[in-house]
């Protein structure tokens, strides 16, 4: 117990100053007294400022509403409080005053969730985006990102695949870290959650906030550093008496048109190899190993016998695709408890065959009254989530997409008679599965139950001071069964059959967190004040378990009981902990001088031995100068505030155990037998740490003409420093690398968000329009600031090096085909070069084409991103449509790499008919030769594959009826119909330019390599209130 | 109530901090970490299992691409439609175009050194463990007999390396320049002195450890290598008393039931099932081929592996009439093209007197790790490092340079004479011509063994031997570019990875790379 004691002096060290600082009782004058009560709808009202117009004699109103000031008849009192009208009475001969104050509208009253509590928008002064999750209600998906996409300044949510249930990136900020990523911290109710959270039906939430800068963030600590997303789900308060909602909608999806691979028919194809091996004949004597003589393959000799041929990609999706929702609710709010309940199924078809998502969800929300000093909350809210194939079959090289570009046209996927081949290649070609029969057939089931809880009282001690104490949990179990039939395992290359295999993993973890708080507010005259302390421990443990097993008996039961051989099995748990102190305190004086400041101090297990524990502290101040004598009454601007903030927050998010050196099995085998071996396989650093942001923040708020315009600005600028990174180190350490804290990057950045209500009459129409620019630099990387990626000529393709942007594409300069033998002959070349094959940028001048002439070929991050809203209503209808969009970005079309590899394997771009075939037959100049020994240079990374990602997008159109119902039982039933991702315009050639096949990865984001599109999705829906 | 309420708030808050380092020190559980091990015998056992285990990937594709695909014994079954960068940098080894990214020399490097700091840090923490000393210095006799051996390949292969002798514990210590190749050798004769001088000598039947023997021969190479044929000779006669003895059956030798066999000097351990001991040598030395369970008994697909270390037809001509090894180390795949044309295998059939039947295609193939298995890709065979023969063709070796021509001879017979009956017996005496029988010898006993191109390096044959084959190759294949086979002393060692030249700027790349 003696660190008990430390602690205990420790915390009065800390704290007590603080508490000292509060004045605790407020006295008032004596002479002719007058009493009085302030109550709003609610009841009592604390803290309104009781003014005799005549004196400016003032006082406040106690926690009862009720005041005392000195004042005579004929006299008027003003009541002023922050978010109500301001009230003038005049003194008559009664004692007791009541008045009613009435709330303004503004959307400056507006309560809004912070971390560990909530403030009233006005007097925020960090950078927080709050986003009613009612505006959303309409829109048909099934994640909550998706709904957030284009709403929120400074919020980069991108869809970088459409499989159901999946795919959504998001980025506060241009967060990125070298390795310990780029998702935002998530907090649901206040509980920080592990790991995703797309469990959660969007129904069940009430509002979102979206905390961007330190001052905001700085209570997560070293959780912190890519932004925290607060959700807060529907609790029942403010709600009248017992209420119950149905909301639904169905819908159907499809694929668009556009951006769909464009690749060669069967007639196309054959005569390209028609023309292929009439130049190896031509050029390179070659013969058919299957009969010895020197003449076109059988199949390519009459392209003319073929038509359209197989469309690989169009035969894999769905015509019509529904999707479906349900959700009922339940409300119940009385003066001594509130509930609300919400149960929810979800149901995505994927758009490809045999893949979709269903979510079953329940949440539990319940707070107890009992007395008028105690609250009491039980949430819970167990979720089922059921993924089937769309876990790993479908995105990425060699997958089922990807298959849908490059098989062979000649090839039938449904043999006439209708059954399916089992291999699809035409001659000279890998052999290849029938990718549609993959998808048909393979079995990959991923089941997820996830229950989130908590348990919480509150207590008030005195007027001002509370105590909250809470128990969180959250916990999931997850198996993923996924089984290969012998037709339809294998891949390219190793075409099926192949023995059937499967496997059975099982992940399991729970997650506890313990939290007690301590508030307190207090208004005394001009001073304004809210304190809060706590502690908070939380710990996570996980276990898993995998099991392979082959030699199926047949293709009919996937089960691996019906398996003979084990082939791979094993388990094993991980287990992290944080213990952490929080302080924060909010002042406000006279209510337009704002100051804020927050500390966290966090112990995680997850660093080395000698750098445990870290602080993270943030000051804030903001000035609300539409509240000065001078700017009152100001015609033009309604509100003006001005903020700033800087702070530290940490990124902790680097797995567990990476300081200690761990040791892996390393077996061998001695008199025929196993023996057991046990090696370092990683070094340790008892020094590694949590990674750091400082972060300025400097905001505007701007209300003009009586806050029909609102304008908010934001300019951050952030430095990651000690960056986690697995620095490499030389092999001949016998090592790959080492957990550093190395590698400095700068963020910076600006955001505009412009509403405004453009009419307000019967005809309403409301616009936003956010605007987000985000940059980024590295300042230094690890020992001897070697670039990270870029060093392949395949596969490779961003590099992330000091002095540019972070994960910029990397790669040769396409500079077309040698098209004649002076231009090979007077040019620089690649050992590979011959007249008609592709010619590189010799970029260092040395005359030769080789690794090092290669360079950054651009930046998948935008310029900037913006997201524009408008809604319109008129009567009982109502509109509304978003356009979101993203400019000057890059995505490198890694398809290519397939699409136009000329060797005469893979099915291609039409425009590969173009190839060199002689110099009175050069082609467009575009492509080169199929000469063998001269290809690969034409696959390696190159800029003609980079294509600017810039789109804007009818992201959703929704038009609503409201009926009017005058039915006791019935309140209101709404119609809509919607559609989602209505509209896609832009110049990127592929299928989707948010696309990325490593979006948690944000060194190496924006590569395309096939992934599952996204659809339109066309809706009906209907929510009904009782 | 309020002071009761801070009380508890307080209370809470300490009792949770007061096992902070307990609730904050959390160590894996199902894993184990450095800090509770390199304590006990036993573990120092199983660290040393651990330093074995690196072998195996020296003689995975890398070990065959160096050793026998650089030479003229291999070459590979081209495959048009699969150009991939990893299959054209296989090929780029064998055509001497080969540069600093090539992920298969790379890997040979890097698992070289995977082993020494493996090695580096048993030595390094074993002195301070408690236990017996005659037990620690078997385990540091073994420890240094691997060290001295991934050593003695990297600098064969390399040149002159990073000498890294103690435990990296810290990113500063893993930066090291170059040492020069002396050091290195006498870095590695140090080593494997000590290990001749620990070392029990082989008891039979063998366990698969490095022994007395084992350590001899390596040093003896050593030696060999830097042309001290004086010093060489002692330590390869000791072998020859130490109870080895040449099987009477040269295919034999290769067969799963007689590993670790009275021939066996040192060989790598491998066991098919499902501890992941496993080999696949044969797959990828069969042809490229669809229905490889013509060769193997094991239904599979080769074509994403096999077709490599294909003996070339002047490996298959340097078979003597009669000579049984041919047979037993090289098959014939004989079958079609199909259709979409990949190779379908028909019959497998002796290389002994074999003759192409028209309209057949014929592809030869290693077949000395052919054994019988259950399951694709999961074989049982070891890999030859040292054995028996080697030792006599060494020490003929040693004996002939030393003015012995005639000890030399008898040597070579007796390897000689197992290989079949019907060899005509070596009777040359004449020094010059004897060192060229012993190397021809040498070949066709240790073909497919990943001896060749070392041989020839050591033996300075290198440069017209490969160069003349390289005509011949390019005259033979299509496919092969025209800057290929441009052998020059530069070429006989490979580059020092690319990757290790960006993070160590200590470091400078063998010339010509």
């Amino acid at each position: 117990m003696k660190k008990a004691s430390i602690f205990f002096g420790d915390v009065l060290n800390r704290f007590l100053p603080l508490l000292l600082m509060i004045p605790l009782v407020a006295f008032a004058q004596e002479q002719r007294v007058v009493n009085g009560t302030v109550s709003d709808a609610g009841g009592p009202l604390p803290g309104v400022t009781v003014t005799v117009k005549e004196t400016k004699e003032a006082t406040y109103t106690d926690d009862n509403g009720n005041f005392t000031i000195d004042a005579s008849n004929g006299k008027t009192l003003v009541f002023t409080v922050i978010g109500y009208s301001t009230q003038e009475v005049p003194i008559g001969s009664q004692s007791t005053i009541k008045v009613l104050m009435e709330s303004e509208t503004s959307d400056l009253n507006e309560v809004v969730v912070i971390g560990y509590g909530t403030q009233q928008r006005r007097d925020i002064t960090g950078s927080i985006s709050n986003v009613d999750a009612t505006a959303l209600k309409d829109l048909p998906v099934g994640q909550f990102s998706q709904k957030l996409q284009g709403r929120v300044a400074g919020v980069q949510i991108s869809q970088t695949t459409g499989r159901p249930g999946r795919g959504m990136a998001v980025r506060i900020r241009g967060a990125a870290s070298l390795n310990a990523g780029n998702t935002p911290l998530y907090v649901v109710d206040g509980q920080p959650i592990t790991g995703d959270i797309n469990n959660i039906n969007p129904d069940e939430i009430e509002s979102f906030s979206v905390l961007k800068d330190a001052s905001a963030t700085a209570l997560y600590g070293s959780r912190a550093a890519n932004g925290v997303i607060l959700v807060t789900t529907k609790s029942g308060k403010g709600t009248e008496g017992v209420t119950v909602s149905l909301s639904s909608y169905g819908g159907l999806q499809q694929v668009p048109q556009r951006g769909r691979p464009e690749v060669m028919t069967a007639r196309e194809f054959a005569q390209w190899q028609k023309n292929f091996y009439e130049d190896k004949i031509r050029y390179e004597n070659w013969v058919n190993p299957a009969t010895g003589l020197a003449e076109i393959p059988e199949e390519y000799a009459n392209p003319e016998q073929y038509g359209e041929g197989t469309d690989w990609y169009g035969i894999m999706l769905r015509e019509r695709a529904p999707i479906q929702n349900y959700s009922l609710s339940v409300t119940a709010n009385t003066e001594k408890f509130s509930t609300a309940v919400t149960g929810g199924y979800f149901n995505q078809q994927g758009v490809l065959h045999n893949t979709g998502y269903e979510r079953y969800s329940f949440r539990a929300n319940n707070e107890f009254r009992p007395h008028e000093r105690v609250t009491l909350g039980f949430n819970i809210a167990p979720t089922l989530q059921l993924d089937h194939n769309t876990e790993i079959n479908t995105d990425g090289q060699r997958q089922i997409i990807d298959g849908g570009y490059i098989t062979s046209p000649i090839s039938p996927a449904i043999n006439p008679d209708g059954s399916l081949p089992i291999t699809t290649n035409t001659f000279g070609m890998f052999p290849n599965p029938n990718w549609y029969r993959v998808l048909l057939e393979k079995f990959d089931n991923l089941k997820r139950t996830r229950a989130l809880g908590n348990v919480f009282a509150e207590i008030r001690i005195w007027d001002g001071l509370k105590f909250k104490t809470r128990a969180d949990f959250d916990l999931e179990s997850r198996t993923h069964h996924v089984f290969a039939s012998s037709t339809s395992g294998g891949g390219l290359f190793v075409a099926p059959p192949q023995p059937a295999t499967g496997f059975y993993n099982t992940r399991g973890y729970y997650s506890w967190l313990n939290e007690n708080l301590l508030t307190y507010d207090k208004t005394y005259k001009d001073h304004t004040f809210d304190v809060l302390l706590g502690y908070t421990a939380q710990k996570f443990r996980e276990e898993f378990g995998n099991i392979n097993k082959t030699d199926f008996p047949s293709d009919d039961i996937p089960w691996l009981n019906a398996a003979a051989t084990v082939t791979g099995a094993g388990s094993g748990t991980a287990a992290w902990s944080l213990v952490s102190l929080i302080g924060r305190l909010n002042y406000s004086f006279k209510g337009r001088y704002l100051l804020s400041g927050a500390i966290r101090r966090d112990g995680s297990s997850r660093f080395g031995s000698d750098r445990r524990w870290g602080s993270f502290p943030s000051v804030s101040v903001g000035w609300i100068v539409s509240e000065e004598e001078f700017m009152k009454g100001n015609p033009t601007f309604s509100f003006l505030k001005l903020r700033g903030s800087y702070g530290a927050v940490g990124n902790n998010n680097i797995g567990n155990y990476r300081s200690i050196a761990m040791m892996g099995g390393t077996n061998y085998v001695f008199n025929s037998s196993l023996v057991q071996g046990l090696s370092i396989t990683s070094l340790g650093n008892p020094l590694l740490g949590w990674e750091t942001t400082d972060q300025l923040d400097i905001g505007l708020e701007l209300g003009l003409f009586k806050d029909r315009i609102n304008i908010v600005y934001d300019y951050y600028r952030k430095v990651t420093d000690g960056m986690l990174y697995p620095v490499e180190l030389p092999r001949a350490s016998g090592f790959g690398s080492v957990w550093t804290n190395v590698g400095t990057f700068r963020f910076w950045g600006h955001e505009i968000g412009v509403s405004t209500r453009n009419l307000t009459g019967e005809l309403s129409w409301n616009s936003d329009l956010n605007v987000t620019f985000n940059r980024n630099k590295v300042l230094k990387l690890g020992t001897n600031d070697t670039p990270i990626g870029g060093y392949g000529d395949q596969a490779d393709y961003n590099r992330t090096a000091v002095g540019h942007p972070i994960g910029q594409f990397y790669g040769y300069v396409y500079d077309g085909v040698y098209m004649t033998q002076e231009e090979f002959d007077t040019q620089p070349k690649h050992s590979s070069s011959q007249i008609g094959t592709v010619r590189m940028k010799d970029l260092n001048g040395d005359g030769v084409i080789d690794n090092q002439d290669r360079t950054f070929l651009g930046d998948p991050t935008p310029k900037f991103i913006f997201g524009f809203n408008n809604s319109f209503s008129y009567k009982k209808w109502d509109l509304s449509f978003l356009i979101a969009g993203s400019v000057g970005g890059k995505t490198m079309d890694a398809t290519y790499e397939n699409v136009e590899n000329i060797d005469g394997v893979f099915n291609m771009r039409p425009q590969m008919m173009n190839v060199w075939r002689s110099p009175e037959n050069p082609g467009d100049g575009e492509v080169p030769r199929t000469l063998t020994g001269t290809t690969a240079l034409f696959r390696f990374t190159n800029s003609r594959w980079v294509f600017s990602s810039t789109y804007a997008s009818l992201r959703n159109v929704t038009l609503g009826h409201t009926l009017d119902v005058q039915k006791p039982y019935l309140r209101d039933i709404r119609l809509y119909v919607s559609v989602q991702e209505a509209l896609m315009l832009t110049k990127y050639p592929g299928m989707n330019p948010e696309v990325s096949v490593n979006a948690n990865d944000p060194l190496r984001l924006g590569v395309d390599q096939t992934a599952y599109p996204v659809p339109r999705t066309f809706t009906f829906g209907l929510n009904v209130n009782f | 109530m309020n002071k009761l309420i801070i009380y508890i708030f307080l209370v809470m808050g300490a009792g949770l901090q007061a096992c902070d380092s307990e609730f904050l020190n959390l160590t894996p559980d199902s894993e184990p970490n450095a800090n509770d091990f390199y304590q006990t015998e036993q573990q120092f056992q199983q660290a040393l299992n651990g330093a074995y285990q690196p072998l195996r990937s020296l003689v995975g594709e890398s070990g065959f691409l160096m050793g026998e695909m650089r030479s003229d014994n291999t070459h590979y079954d081209y495959y048009a439609p699969d150009r991939g960068i990893h299959i054209i940098r296989r090929e780029n080894i064998d055509d001497f175009l080969d540069d600093s990214q090539n992920q298969w020399t790379n890997d040979y490097f890097n698992n070289s050194y995977v082993g020494i700091a493996r090695v580096n840090t048993i030595l390094s923490r074993i002195e301070s463990a408690e236990f017996s000393q005659e037990v620690k210095d078997l385990i540091i006799g073994e420890a240094k007999f691997l060290r001295a051996y991934y050593y003695f390949n990297l600098v064969r292969y390399f040149g002159g390396v990073p000498l890294y002798l103690t435990e990296v514990l810290r990113e500063e210590d893993a930066f090291l320049p170059r040492s020069s190749v002396d050091e290195v050798y006498a870095q590695i004769t140090a080593d494997a002195s000590d290990a001749v001088a620990k070392l029990p000598p082989p008891s039979f039947p063998q366990n698969g450890r490095a022994n007395k023997g084992s350590a001899s021969t390596l040093l003896a190479e050593v030696y060999m290598t830097r042309h001290d044929f004086a010093a060489a000779e002692p330590l390869l006669q000791s072998v020859t008393t130490m109870g080895y003895s040449l099987l009477p059956n040269y295919a034999d030798v290769f067969r799963t039931a007689n590993k670790n066999s009275r021939e066996s000097v040192f060989e790598i351990q491998f066991m098919m099932g499902d501890q992941g001991q496993q080999s696949m040598f044969i797959y990828w030395f069969a042809p490229k081929t669809t229905n490889v369970e013509r060769i193997t008994g094991v239904v599979s697909n080769t074509l994403n592996y096999g077709g490599w270390n294909v003996p070339t037809t002047d490996m298959m001509q340097a078979y003597e009439e009669g000579d049984t090894r041919k047979a037993a180390s090289i098959g014939i795949a004989e079958g079609v093209i199909s259709g979409d044309g990949s190779f379908i295998i028909e019959t497998v059939k002796s290389s002994e007197n074999y003759v192409q039947p028209a309209g057949k295609v014929a592809k030869p193939f290693v077949r000395k790790y052919l054994n019988p298995h259950n399951r694709e890709r999961n074989t049982d065979d070891n890999w030859p490092v040292y054995r028996y023969a080697d030792v006599l063709l060494l020490l003929a070796e040693c004996l002939n340079e030393n003015g012995k021509p005639a000890e030399a001879a008898d040597l070579v017979n007796q390897v000689r004479k197992r290989a079949g009956n019907t060899l005509p017996l070596v009777t040359e005496t004449g020094v010059e011509a004897l060192r060229e029988i012993i190397a021809h010898e040498r070949r066709v006993e240790l073909a497919f063994e990943n001896d060749r191109w070392l041989d020839l390096v050591r033996t300075g044959q290198a440069i017209p031997v490969m160069t003349a084959h390289g005509e011949e190759m390019k005259a033979r294949y299509g496919h092969i570019a025209d800057n290929a086979y441009q052998v020059t002393e530069n070429r006989l060692i490979f580059p020092i990875p690319y990757l290790e030249m960006q993070l160590n700027n200590q470091l400078t790349q063998n010339p010509g790379y």
